[in-house]
């Protein structure tokens, strides 16, 4: 079990304003990351268990 | 080790949200998941700005907590892990600094994270020069991350239960 790991307490979602660039802030972001690993696929055997 | 970190709330499946408490104030930060596609998702991070409310990933908030703030974005990310299961997490900086910033925060848990595999790019190849890129067909430079190697971006992910079949559609 990982350190860092805190104990499993499954949370309620608490309600905040969200800032007005929220979605779009983080949809640019995924964007980039689609086109990076479209350009850099990562090879499938590093996906497999040591 | 020191794995001092914020306490979270999450916002929804996808969204969560701590503040950062230092010299220089409280600063609210957001991570939010985005899904790139077969099973894969990218980890958002961003601070709002006091003045505009608005999110930002240059802000440099220089509250002397930046180790606390990089173990709780990874605490983050392991618990979206354990409620994703075969998730794999992509992770970059938005500035080479950040990104040096990421990469010295997972050196710290990597030795603690016995569970999960990090690969990382040590590619050049980002947006300003994708084009040149495929033009001169550079090769992926994906392997297993090591200590005191520099890498660009990150993947994180449990070995034991990622789906190929939705990675590499086998």
């Amino acid at each position: 079990m990982p350190a860092i790991k805190e104990k499993k307490v499954k949370r309620d979602y608490v309600h905040d304003e969200l800032p007005p660039n929220y979605y779009e802030f983080f949809e640019k972001k995924a964007e980039e990351a689609r086109r990076f690993l479209e350009l850099n696929p990562v090879p499938e055997h590093l996906f497999k268990k040591k | 080790m020191d794995l001092e970190r914020y306490k979270i709330d999450q916002l929804s499946e996808f969204g969560f949200r701590f503040y950062s408490n230092g010299p220089k104030g409280a600063f609210k930060m957001h991570v939010r998941f985005s899904y790139l596609g077969r099973n894969i998702f990218n980890l958002g991070f961003g601070v709002v700005e006091s003045a505009s409310g608005r999110l930002n990933d240059l802000i440099e908030v220089r509250n002397g907590d930046s180790k606390k703030i990089l173990a709780t974005v990874a605490a983050i990310a392991l618990e979206f892990m354990e409620d994703h299961p075969g998730a794999v997490i992509y992770a970059t900086g938005s500035t080479p600094s950040r990104t040096r910033l990421y990469q010295m925060g997972i050196n710290r848990i990597l030795p603690t994270l016995e569970q999960y595999q990090i690969v990382g790019s040590t590619s050049e190849d980002r947006l300003a020069d994708y084009t040149e890129s495929a033009r001169y067909g550079r090769k992926p430079k994906w392997q297993e991350v090591e200590l005191g190697k520099s890498y660009k971006a990150f993947l994180l992910f449990d070995p034991a239960i990622t789906n190929l079949e939705i990675l590499f559609n086998i």
